[in-house]
């Protein structure tokens, strides 16, 4: 209990704890941390029958061994799992416990819990060993989800109906070993009379009546098994008539009228109950309703619908800007064709240059040789006509010394013209020939009549 | 686990319990004892725990088997009694209350556990002498009365905590040393109604009620 207290005041402050506190021990653990721990008890029980019909084999050993189920059990439904089982699945047990409404989820977990390790459990050898075991092993189940999916859906079977039934069936057996035990202890119930008086007193409106007519400590136990049979808060009128004809069988027996006073006692809270389970089943279904106006699923739907028509879009815009792309690799590629062909004739065309060029170069090399025998010769025209001078002015001075001048200038003129007709008459059969010739490689026959043209040429000067 | 290499060389493996109230400091007696640890911030013990230690008695290796029970649920300890050979009873020296409730734990004792165990009767917390509620005295009377070994002790000191536990063990030997003698010497047939909690020895439980601080 204190456990829980300890959870509760670590989620809220203090007084929202104590007040949740009050309201879950009321409604989920009535007459369970009492002194007698009845309930907890008959849950053990409860527990013990599940085990036996779920897992047959691990209670034998279990049996074998020595070990009741209930060593360690009670301690995981006394502390409602805390400090038992890790922080988080502890929580998450919690989680469904309070949305259930009642104690289903602890027989669920502790069955979810036994079928995980029940197999490590068959293994051991000793009492000791399979308790330390499992509860070494039941704090390390750090799997929450693991657990409670575990606990949800392995044991649906298990539920408050079939649980009441249990209870019903083994409650008597532990109010007996209480009977039994409170008769053989009346020493040690006596010396604590007085509070047990007030205890009673206190919890139970109904013994309120019978502590007035019954001053006789003999009459303790009947008294105690009325107040058991209001504590146990069954909800059961035949567990209360029970409890009462155990009454009838003792010593003294209550009168009718105080039957009648807790029969409407009794009555009175099984209203109050039903009217707090009409008020519950209200709340239920307003809870139902937002759920239901939470559900946007079809909200989603469509959402997603739409998400998918878009991806669609998108995919059909990548297709067309993939076939756009490829259309300009293909112009690219046509481009880079037309490139290199342009290329290629620019390439021809500079190799034409080159040769042309190299044409002109050589004309040009032709026409400087050419000069260069223009000069050449001249140069020998001048020397040839120094020459001819020479002999020239020698011939008129053997004319002068052999004959008369007169017939020596006379001759001198004539040969003058006819070397000069010659000269002419050479030059004009060739004048038609000059352009070829230049082009051509010129032959060396050709060279002499050059020569007369331009000795000519420079005498006509 | 691992205790089982033990078990193997282990001559006896003795079952015992320790009851008392709530928060008179039983789990800190037993991790004193088994592993020499004192926690000051002990949690409440639910349910029922274990210690172990081997111990050597006149030359027999025995293991014991502590069990640690929660004294806030008197209600439902009793199924714990079952096969112990030993019981401690504890109370708290700076609280009367628990001094009281003796008299209940001893009475459930004699009810449900076997009629031959050895208990011994411990006063915790001697260290806190000034707030001392019981006398070390009316301890010593009550438990010659109810013919009890008695022993003060101190886990946080460490004081008689071990002494405790060895005089219990030991008493348990000596009675199921006494009792194999006299099974020998009647004849082969054994009685063994602690057979699950003893596995290597065969010859167990005594059969005389030994006040053991008669001697």
């Amino acid at each position: 209990m204190n456990f829980f207290a300890g959870l509760l005041l670590l989620l809220m402050p203090e007084e929202n704890a104590f007040w949740t506190f009050v309201g879950i021990i009321d409604d989920y653990f009535e007459g369970y941390y009492t002194e007698e721990m009845i309930e907890s008890q008959v849950d053990q029980l409860v527990f013990e029958e599940l085990m036996r019909e779920r897992f047959p084999k691990l209670v034998n050993h279990l049996d074998y061994l020595g070990v009741q189920v209930a060593w360690v059990s009670g301690p995981w439904f006394l502390s409602i799992f805390v400090n038992m089982i890790p922080w988080e699945s502890v929580i998450r047990v919690w989680d469904v416990l309070l949305f259930e409404g009642n104690r289903v989820m602890l027989f669920r977990t502790a069955l979810a819990l036994m079928e995980l390790y029940g197999p490590a459990l068959v293994t051991t050898k000793d009492a000791g060993d399979a308790i330390t075991l499992l509860q070494s092993l039941a704090g390390s189940t750090f799997d929450s989800s693991q657990l409670v999916f575990t606990a949800c859906m392995g044991f649906l079977a298990v539920t408050e109906a079939r649980l009441q039934e249990l209870r019903v069936k083994h409650r008597p057996s532990v109010l007996e070993v209480i009977e039994e035990r409170s008769r053989k202890g009346r020493v040690w119930k006596d010396s604590k009379g007085i509070a047990t008086k007030l205890y009673s007193f206190k919890h139970d409106p109904g013994s309120l009546v019978e502590e007035k007519k019954d001053n006789d400590k003999g009459d303790m136990v009947a008294d105690k098994d009325v107040q058991l049979g209001l504590e146990s808060h069954s909800s059961n009128l035949d567990e209360l008539l029970d409890s009462l004809n155990i009454d009838s069988k003792m010593d003294s027996l209550p009168d009718l009228q105080e039957q009648v006073v807790l029969l409407k006692v009794e009555m009175c809270r099984l209203l109050e109950e039903k009217r707090s389970s009409i008020l519950r089943a209200e709340e239920l279904e307003t809870a139902l309703m937002e759920m239901v106006k939470e559900d946007n699923r079809l909200e989603l739907t469509a959402r997603v619908e739409q998400l998918e028509h878009e991806v669609a879009i998108l995919q059909q815009a990548l297709t067309d800007k993939q076939e756009q792309e490829a259309a300009m690799l293909q112009v690219l590629i046509r481009l880079e064709q037309d490139q290199k062909v342009t290329e290629d004739a620019r390439r021809r065309a500079e190799s034409d240059l080159a040769t042309q060029k190299l044409e002109v170069h050589v004309l040009q090399e032709k026409y400087d040789k050419a000069t260069a025998s223009i000069a050449e010769m001249q140069k020998r025209v001048v020397m040839a006509e120094s020459m001819l001078e020479a002999t020239l002015q020698y011939e008129s001075g053997q004319s002068k010394a052999l004959a008369s001048p007169r017939a020596g200038r006379v001759e001198n003129p004539s040969r003058k013209i006819g070397l000069l007709s010659f000269g002419l008459g050479w030059r004009d059969r060739n004048k038609g020939k000059n352009n070829t010739e230049e082009s051509t490689e010129s032959s060396p026959d050709n060279v002499s009549p050059k020569k007369e043209s331009n000795i000519e040429e420079q005498q006509g000067r | 686990m691992g205790d089982d290499i033990f078990d193997e060389e282990c001559d006896y493996l003795f079952k015992a319990v320790v009851i008392g109230d709530s928060g008179v400091g039983k789990s800190n007696l037993i991790s004193r004892f088994t592993k020499d640890e004192f926690r000051i911030d002990s949690k409440p013990t639910i349910g029922v725990e274990f210690g172990y230690k081997n111990i050597k008695v006149r030359d027999k290796l025995i293991k014991a088997q502590i069990w640690d029970t929660a004294g806030q649920e008197r209600a439902i300890t009793s199924s714990y009694y079952r096969g112990a050979l030993g019981a401690m009873l504890v109370y708290d020296i700076t609280r009367l209350s628990t001094f009281v409730n003796i008299k209940k734990w001893l009475h459930e004792l004699r009810e449900f556990g076997n009629e031959d165990m050895v208990i011994i009767l411990v006063a915790n917390k001697s260290d806190l002498s000034h707030s001392r509620e019981v006398e070390k005295e009316e301890g010593k009377v009550f438990a010659e009365k109810e013919g009890l070994c008695f022993m003060e002790t101190s886990a946080l000191q460490n004081l008689n905590v071990e002494e405790a536990f060895l005089q219990m063990i030991t008493i348990i030997h000596d009675i199921i040393s006494q009792k194999s003698l006299e099974d020998k010497m009647n004849g082969p047939k054994l009685n063994l109604t602690n057979g699950k909690e003893i596995h290597i020895a065969d010859e167990v439980t005594a059969t005389k009620q030994v006040n053991c601080c008669s001697r």
